[in-house]
């Protein structure tokens, strides 16, 4: 498979001083590279430094060591147009629902009338129109959340990052939603990398799944999904691959939940 | 519509108001209080009316109202501004943070005496003085709402390529509209006496001066008549603001 890199990782190391002085070594080393148009899910136990690595690579933190290189170019925001979507609620509460998708569409300097127009059609195409002039405040949840992902798409980024995006929802609501990422993405082929510790979630979405150690984390085994598109978020979980790749990552991953946990122990 | 509004939302302190008027009156006509000390109602009004009628209160209330919207609008800008300044460039707060924490818990009226001797007893004085009543409060507020902006929200805009000027206007700002929305009522409350102590420090017009020299002369009428007028303007200037502030907090629930 001789595909276009996307985005590079290479020999990216970072430490956190936390306030007393000392050092955590949160990453060790990681050399990685997602293709283009590719679905790239991250998993690992909590604390292994999932978001740093993310946060990284989305040109929010500067590592201690290593490049982050799109398209073989070093990242910076002047040059690359990424999407990022976290777990936190990042609508701008005092922006109207429309005001809010448009924003980065906004920055770009694009008309009003212009950026209205994109804006609409987006939230008609996720099921947001009658919407546009509510604030975030009169939103659920998962209506937010949907707001915040045609937010990202809005722009037609080159890359789209996802950290947890659906991690304080409900199960309901995180399955339409995932459903929905799914076939944006069928749709768009836009780049994902996406973080989660749900391991089910990973393989419903992925092509490719990237399992961490525990700290100083480094990539402990990849994963090739190889479950056949367009994947219905039911039943896909009734899927041989599914059950195989889902045994196989937990056995692989369960080592590093406990030195996770002997870790949390010892501090307790 | 706004009126009835207004209306009913002070309807029980309206009662409260009138029953307790109604008792001063009684007290002043069965000479149970020394209306030459207290004065009654019935007086209060009769002065008022002379007052209006003749129109000589106009150039004092306007004076007076006048000083203390400049106040508030220079205090209110240069609050926030300056906490503006703090808020991104760390060398303004090392330097003047522990001044102004020192200065604020300063009572300011004490300085008066001194802007009569360097403004003069016309109205400079009074504007400054009144500016500096708002400053304090706009400033800490709003310097309270620079450093409460969210960070997953400048975060955000960082990731989709915003200039520094951009994340200002787009969030920091918009952030701290319901901290300084908060302090402007209070503001306005500073403001006046700002202007009223200014003019009883020396002046020769505004309602402040109007109260210092009927007190003079033991004019208690006269006196609780301006302080009647003071009152009224400022509940006026009070739901004025709230109005304002209703409209910009829109987003909030
Ligand atoms: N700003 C920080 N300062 C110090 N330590 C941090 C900071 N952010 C994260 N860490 C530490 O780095 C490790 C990895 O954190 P994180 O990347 O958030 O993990 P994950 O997202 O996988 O749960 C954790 O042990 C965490 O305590
Ligand atoms: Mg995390």
């Amino acid at each position: 498979m001789e595909n276009k890199k996307k985005l590079q990782i290479n020999n990216l190391i970072h430490n956190y001083e936390s306030k007393d002085g000392e050092i955590v070594h949160a990453l060790n080393n990681i050399n990685l590279s997602v293709n283009d148009g590719e679905f790239l899910a991250i998993v690992g136990s909590s604390g292994c430094g999932k978001s740093t690595l993310l946060n990284i690579m989305a040109g929010m933190i500067k590592p201690t060591k290593g490049e982050i290189l799109i398209d073989g170019e070093t990242f910076t925001f002047n040059k690359h147009k990424i999407g990022y979507i976290s777990q936190s609620d990042t609508l701008l509460p005092w922006r109207k629902i429309i005001d809010n998708v448009a924003i980065g569409l906004e920055i770009e300097g694009v008309n009003k009338k212009e950026r209205h127009e994109i804006a609409r059609e987006l939230m008609e195409s996720s099921g947001l129109s009658g919407f546009e002039d509510k604030y975030p405040y009169e939103l659920s949840g998962g209506m937010r959340k949907r707001a915040i992902i045609i937010r990202a798409l809005a722009t037609d980024p080159e890359i789209i990052f996802m950290d947890e995006p659906f991690g304080p929802l409900d199960v309901f609501t995180k399955e339409l939603l995932q459903d929905e990422i799914l076939k944006i993405w069928e749709k768009r082929k836009n780049t994902i990398v996406y973080i989660t510790h749900d391991i089910g979630e990973a393989i419903t979405l992925a092509d490719r799944i990237i399992l961490m150690s525990y700290r100083p984390s480094n990539i402990k085994s990849k994963y090739i999904v190889e479950i056949p598109r367009p994947r219905d978020i039911k039943e896909i979980k009734h899927n041989y691959r599914f059950i195989e790749l889902e045994k196989d990552i937990w056995e692989d991953i369960k080592n590093e939940v406990l030195k996770a946990k002997e870790e949390e122990m010892i501090s307790i | 519509m706004k009126m009835k509004n207004f209306i009913m939302d002070k309807f029980y302190s309206v009662i409260f108001m009138i029953i307790l008027i109604i008792i001063w009156q009684i007290a002043a006509s069965r000479q149970i209080i020394n209306t030459f000390f207290f004065s009654s109602p019935l007086e209060i009004f009769k002065d008022l009316i002379i007052l209006f009628k003749t129109g000589e209160i106009w150039p004092h209330i306007n004076v007076t109202l006048g000083v203390s919207i400049l106040g508030l609008v220079y205090g209110t800008i240069s609050g926030v501004v300056i906490a503006f300044l703090f808020g991104n460039f760390n060398i303004f707060s090392k330097i003047f943070d522990p001044i102004l924490v020192g200065l604020y818990g300063l009572p300011k009226l004490a300085l008066g005496p001194l802007f009569i001797i360097w403004f003069g007893i016309g109205l400079k004085a009074k504007i400054v003085m009144s500016t500096i009543m708002v400053f304090f409060l706009v400033f800490f507020n709003a310097y309270a709402g620079f450093k409460n902006t969210d960070i997953n929200l400048i975060d955000t805009l960082r990731t989709m390529g915003a200039s520094k000027l951009q994340i200002i206007m787009k969030v920091t700002l918009p952030s701290c509209v319901p901290w300084i929305a908060a302090s402007l009522r209070a503001g306005a409350g500073s403001a006046v006496m700002g202007t009223i102590v200014g003019e009883y420090l020396g002046s020769n017009q505004g309602l402040g001066w109007m109260v210092q020299s009927a007190g003079g002369v033991y004019n208690i009428t006269r006196v609780l008549s301006c302080i009647a007028i003071l009152l009224f303007l400022m509940s006026m200037i009070d739901s004025l603001l709230k109005n304002i502030e209703k409209r910009l907090l829109r987003w909030r629930q």
